[in-house]
């Protein structure tokens, strides 16, 4: 297996507090849509999976990946889950799904008035061709990560990487950041 | 280093005709992606695995403002007005609902990945998952092949899903269980050739018994209900029924087909349908047309008569000699309820635990809300079923999921572990049970929003359910965004279909309301339409209705027998008062769906690809004959001369097969009979016959099966077998354009029954 290879990531910043009502989630991608509001020249359709416990909550889906307002966890955030279609190594790809991941976040502070921490973010490779949930796959994924995650969050960053999830899971990682920069400074 | 792939990660675990079929379909979709494939065909193809379109995929979506342009990046289609890269569907069939541990694993990583990480169980004991890229399906294909699925013919107008009961195997008032028939009817008929030229899909259900709904085989184009006569094994076979905008009641085509018998009837039954009914017009080419058209008496006979002339197969009865193949072994020893539980677990056991004809053992039912599931609660629920039930899981045609065999003694735990995993509700079969098909949120064909209706019921009634009178509690709901009754709604107390109004020059969404369906008794009556009411005024509706109901209600009084009893008139005079909505200015939310805060249109709708396209068997088989020649090229150029004239000379006899079968006759996967049929209709009959060369190029086909000359063949030997088989696919084509012509001409190329002349 070659984690190099692997093409979907995902990336979630979560909700400081509560969060809103999920299904407020509805109106703001349906005009993000319209506005064109995150950086996909084809948006798609929003999905409405508000029904299911701790599931995907609200879907903007777009043609190169989707944005989330993730009820996973029981903890609600705005994760971005690259797709396809995307050149370049793995460590750019994370670059960027943390980048869209956080310019969402701030869109969603700006438009519902949530607000994000930018201190913990959970990171995926649902790409199982590629790489495993395990030790050898953390290993080969850490230093990886570690590379993307300092390029976004600065040298000045405290930066440290946790192996999470089970077996049966997608490669998961969670970062924890202090001292770093501010959401909108990370977009 | 060479990028890693699933075609070669799973090499030698997947089923070798799986992995031959799936490398096929790849090889179709590269083809299209090359414009070497005609839309129609690769529609039809993609649909026959099970890759759906979506609603959106004709590029064009309404955002609320007006219609707009979805900028995709290639100007590719995979259908007519199919944009490439638009999201669509993919279908996983689950034959009689059934599904293992590892194939729950499987799918919930396949949404995870592929997906958005949500499986949606269907009101046909499928799984879909929806957002899919066409590009990934061939992996998807071979990892479901991996443990056991295929796609094949998910979708298509061909043999959808064999459902049965959920209980089947563990009910007390089944017959037999129906499950290794229904598992060994799925494996007769997937590829059947009998089944592959059919005008519209064709869905057959086993039920264990007449009184309990779970086969609902009255609605289906063939239905078995298992039945014992003078102690043999056999089924009550009803034909021709289905839902859709006209629901039409399955007849009766016999009351008792011995089990040794239905096989034969059944793909007589589907050569029938086959050979007469209709492929122009796809509004009535469902098998319930042929039925009405020709009554049942007449149908009966065509059958009896296509019956006696079939060629025994010895699938026919193969299976007979081991029916418990499907059997489930219980992992855990058998045990009683407890009696101290709590309130909570009594509340969620009266709706959720059935008690098996095993004592000792429940089927324990999953609520899953409108049919979804998480990637993470179905591993999580594989886990669980390893732990207490083993590989006794069954979607249900409720859209929920059921574990069996699960030892009275465990359901509390299973009940807690339930808890975290958000799952634990309770209601099934009630009426916060609600059912729905995908309406706007996915379907083409969507006119109102089912699912967001249904969330909303569920959300409303759920705070309600424990204090509604029992009666009220016990009804179903059910819901479709259109006619085409995907939710089942005809057969609900309460069941609802999307449909449109304008008011004040705006859409407004609305449903329809039926009342009366009958579920039991395999979903024997039908309910009848009330009126439409405004989507947004549903709930209230249906506070009205039930409030009547409970003041109204008779002794016992069932609410199919309280609708009939006081009919339609009193209904729309209930209703009267919701049946107008407030003007745009006086309230615009209804003016928008439920969960969808765009202005309502109807302007989205696209072309169903239900139906699948019609594209006649013949054009399959000559298009995998063209496959196989640029495989033979393929191997001739690698050096493999022998491999090379052997894929050559199967190229030859796989037209020759299509075109056999296109003049009505039946053939087998047997060389000898292929190359003889081939001979005796259509080289002798002189219509695979060039205007030239006349026979030389049949001839071809003949010659080298008496020659045997293909096997051991060296270089030269094989590009002269590959120059035969590409003049012989010519002369193939041109043989079928003859045929096709001679149709039109209103002469038969089949050998119909009351059909005059058969092909010259």
């Amino acid at each position: 297996m070659t984690i190099e290879q692997a093409e979907r990531v995902q990336v979630k910043f979560y909700v400081d507090g509560e969060g809103p009502t999920p299904s407020d989630l509805i109106p703001v991608f349906h005009r993000w849509i319209r506005d064109q509001r995150v950086d996909d020249p084809t948006l798609i359709d929003v999905a409405d999976y508000t029904h299911v416990y701790q599931g995907p909550g609200v879907v903007l889906i777009g043609h190169g990946g989707d944005w989330y307002y993730d009820l996973g966890e029981g903890r609600p955030g705005m994760m971005y889950s690259r797709k396809r279609h995307f050149e370049g190594a793995l460590g750019a790809r994370l670059v960027d799904a943390i980048r869209r991941a956080a310019k969402a976040s701030v869109a969603l502070e700006t438009d519902l008035g949530v607000r994000f921490g930018s201190g913990e973010l959970l990171v995926r490779v649902p790409d199982r061709l590629h790489v495993r949930n395990d030790a050898d796959g953390f290993e080969a994924f850490a230093p990886i990560l570690e590379a993307s995650a300092r390029e976004v969050f600065g040298p000045d960053a405290v930066l440290t990487f946790e192996h999470a999830g089970g077996p049966k899971d997608a490669l998961c990682a969670r970062v924890r950041v202090e001292n770093g920069p501010s959401l909108a400074a990370t977009g | 280093m060479a990028d890693a792939t699933w075609k070669d990660a799973l090499a030698g675990e997947m089923p070798e005709d799986l992995a031959r079929e799936i490398e096929v379909f790849e090889g179709q979709i590269e083809l299209k992606k090359e414009g070497k494939l005609d839309d129609k065909i690769f529609a039809e193809t993609r649909l026959r695995r099970g890759a759906y379109g979506q609603r959106y995929d004709n590029g064009l979506r309404n955002d609320g403002t007006g219609q707009q342009a979805l900028r995709f990046p290639r100007d590719l289609t995979k259908g007519v007005d199919t944009v490439w890269d638009a999201p669509g569907m993919q279908r996983i069939k689950n034959p009689w609902g059934m599904i293992t541990c590892d194939q729950l694993d499987e799918m919930a990583d396949l949404a995870e990945e592929y997906s958005d990480s949500i499986l949606h169980i269907t009101t046909r004991q499928d799984v879909q998952l929806h957002f899919v890229h066409i590009e990934d399906t061939p992996d998807m294909h071979r990892r479901l092949a991996a443990v056991g699925i295929t796609t094949r013919e998910a979708c298509g107008n061909s043999v959808r899903n064999i459902t049965a009961c959920q209980y089947s195997g563990t009910c007390s008032t089944e017959s037999f269980d129906v499950s290794p028939y229904a598992e060994a009817m799925t494996r007769f008929l997937l590829g059947h050739p009998d089944v592959q030229d059919f005008g519209r899909k064709f869905k057959i259900a086993f039920s264990g018994c007449h009184a309990e709904p779970c086969g609902l085989v009255t609605f289906h184009d063939l239905g078995a209900t298992a039945k014992v006569q003078d102690g043999k094994r056999g089924f009550e076979l009803v034909v021709g029924g289905g839902l859709g905008a006209v629901p039409v009641e399955a007849k009766v085509l016999t009351e008792f087909c011995p089990e040794e018998e239905l096989f034969p009837v059944t793909q007589a039954v589907c050569r029938v349908f086959a050979r007469l009914g209709e492929k122009q017009s796809r509004a009535r080419a469902r098998i319930k047309f042929l039925v009405q058209k020709t009554g049942i008496e007449e149908f009966r006979r065509l059958v009896d008569e296509e019956r006696a002339e079939l060629r025994a197969d010895p699938r026919w009865t193969a299976f007979l000699v081991d029916l418990h193949a499907t059997d489930e072994k219980p992992i855990r020893p058998a045990g009683l309820l407890p009696t101290d539980a709590g309130p909570e677990f009594d509340r969620w056991a009266r709706t959720n635990l059935r008690p098996q004809k095993q004592e000792g053992y429940y089927v324990a039912t999953i609520m899953l809300p409108l049919g979804d599931v998480t990637s993470e609660q179905s591993r999580a629920l594989a886990d669980l079923a390893r732990r207490t039930v083993g590989d006794a899981i069954r979607s249900t045609v409720e859209q929920n999921l059921v574990f069996r065999w699960l030892s009275g003694a465990d359901a509390l735990a299973f009940y807690e572990a339930l808890k975290p995993l958000g799952l634990h509700e309770h209601g099934a079969g009630t009426i916060t049970d609600v059912t729905s098909c995908p309406g706007t949120d996915t379907c083409k064909l969507g006119i109102s929003a089912s699912r967001g209706l249904a969330g909303e019921l569920r959300k409303r009634l759920a705070v309600v359910q424990d204090d509604l009178d029992p009666a009220v509690r016990g009804l179903k709901i059910k819901a479709s965004g259109c006619f085409n009754s995907c939710s089942q709604h005809h057969v609900a107390d309460l069941g609802f279909l999307g449909v449109s109004r304008t008011v004040g020059g705006r859409k407004v969404p609305h449903f329809n309301v039926v009342l009366g369906g009958q579920w039991s008794h395999n979903a024997a009556q039908y309910g009848f339409v009330v009126g439409a009411v405004p989507s947004k005024n549903v709930p209230k509706a249906i506070e009205l209705i039930t409030a009547r109901f409970t003041e109204d209600r008779e002794g016992d009084e069932t609410f199919q027998d309280y609708v009939r009893r006081v009919g339609k008139g009193a209904f729309r005079t209930l209703l009267a008062p919701v049946t107008k909505p407030p003007s745009y200015e006086e309230d615009p939310s209804y003016y928008s769906d439920w969960r969808d805060p765009r202005e309502y249109t109807i302007g989205d709708l696209g072309i169903g690809e239900c139906a699948g396209e019609i594209v006649p068997f013949v054009e399959f088989g000559l298009q995998a004959s063209e496959q196989e020649q640029n495989e033979a090229q393929d191997l001739l150029e690698a050096g493999d001369a022998a491999g090379a004239a052997e894929k050559a000379f199967q190229s030859m006899l796989t037209a020759a097969q299509a075109l056999v079968r296109h003049t009505g006759q039946e053939v087998r996967e047997d060389v000898a009979d292929i190359v003889s049929l081939f001979r005796e209709h259509l080289l002798d009959t002189q219509i695979f016959w060039d205007p030239f060369a006349h026979g030389k190029f049949g001839m071809y086909l003949v010659a080298l099966h008496e020659s045997k000359r293909y096997q051991g063949a060296d270089a030269e030997i094989a590009h002269r077998t590959l120059d035969e088989a590409r003049l012989f696919l010519e002369a193939a084509h041109a043989c079928y354009e003859r045929l096709m012509a001679r149709s039109a001409q209103g002469k038969t190329d089949r050998q119909t029954p009351g059909a005059t002349a058969p092909a010259e």
